[in-house]
């Protein structure tokens, strides 16, 4: 009888032992990825023709919403980790308009590198935004510009690289 | 052979075996050249990407991640050289950033060992990489205004210290701006 308990043991070990099995790739129905995810809106002001070389600015809000994938379920919202570096860049800018300052108006602040221009913030946790106000001097040559906005997730991979972009068009008159 | 010879016999023994043990130390200061000798080395390599993939829109904020590895090899002996620990690095700085009409604006620690990037002779650098271990950075540049396609080449030095192999130390990076 204890020989027969003996040779059981083996085996309800290797039943009992969950470890290696929870180090395994996460594909199960019970496993689940969390995620942070950064989309942005903006606005010109003002919104109606400026003058060449006036001061206007963008407002701007960066928000990091979290994301569940996995299990049976298709992805949710869900809080997850903290954004990694977070870096707004404003595209096609034309050379001619050159930022002049940063305003924060609520949650995490950001600061201005007048070298991109671009404006960072070491992290955005989940489920916040971000508003700043950027000011910029117009162009000196009337016109209608057109420029991007993009917020930028460099050195850490978030849940949808392609929402992170907004295009705003001013007129100098 | 009695018990009372064999205890007489024992302080010469010892004089004997220190003195050996003297000589192979002494052997230990020769040039690395027998069977039983090797050499311990770092040796630096370096992998790149752009984050994002080409292309890119003109103006916008782009990214080089770079990482940086110290493998330690051993070489000597009767067998071919291999991985295996080594000392840590000297002086590391990578360079060659920034294509033409590129601005340098940021950039963040990744992951291992912390770089410093410093943006005029736009460059990253770290003092010490020990063997095993890699640094993870990401410079942000904005991009060339200009359409076109552009091909930087990426180097990282070993500053006054010998590493295994000088030859594995760059990469190029080609991408296109396009409106």
């Amino acid at each position: 009888m204890i020989r027969r308990l003996l040779r059981l043991l083996p085996a309800a070990l290797v039943l009992l032992w969950p470890v290696p099995a929870a180090a395994a790739p996460c594909t199960s129905a019970t496993c689940y990825r969390y995620w942070a995810d950064l989309t942005v809106t903006a606005a010109v002001t003002p919104s109606t023709p400026i003058a060449p070389g006036d001061t206007h600015s963008y407002t701007i809000r960066v928000t990091n919403t979290g994301w569940r994938t996995g299990g049976f379920f298709g992805p949710i919202q869900w809080p997850g980790p903290d954004s990694g570096p977070v870096w707004v860049g404003f595209g096609r800018v034309l050379g001619q308009e050159s930022a002049l300052s940063i305003q924060n108006d609520s949650g995490v602040p950001f600061s201005l590198n007048t070298l991109g221009p671009a404006c960072g913030a070491d992290l955005l946790p989940t489920g916040t935004t971000s508003q700043f106000t950027v000011s910029f001097r117009a162009p000196l040559t009337p016109g209608t510009y057109t420029i991007r906005i993009t917020a930028n997730s460099f050195g850490w991979t978030e849940y949808d690289e392609t929402n992170n972009s907004t295009t705003l068009t001013y007129v100098v008159s | 052979m009695s018990g009372g010879r064999w205890w007489r016999r024992l302080p010469v023994v010892a004089v004997v075996l220190i003195g050996a043990v003297l000589v192979v130390g002494r052997a230990e200061a020769a040039p690395c050249t027998g069977v039983t000798c090797y050499r311990y080395w770092a040796d630096i390599t370096m992998t790149a990407a752009l984050d994002p993939p080409t292309p890119i829109l003109p103006g916008e904020l782009h990214g080089y991640t770079v990482r940086v590895t110290n493998t330690g090899w051993r070489t000597g002996g009767l067998s071919a050289p291999v991985p295996y620990p080594g000392p840590d690095s000297g002086l590391v700085v990578v360079g060659g950033f920034g294509a033409p009409d590129e601005v340098p604006v940021a950039y963040t620690v990744n992951s291992g060992v912390p770089f410093n990037c410093r943006y005029i002779g736009p460059s990253c650098g770290v003092e010490v990489l020990p063997s095993g271990a890699s640094g993870e950075f990401t410079f942000i540049w904005r991009a060339p205004r200009t359409p076109g396609t552009y091909t930087i080449r990426l180097w990282i030095d070993s500053y006054q210290w010998t590493e295994y192999d000088e030859t594995n130390n760059s990469l190029t990076l080609t991408y296109e701006v396009t409106p």
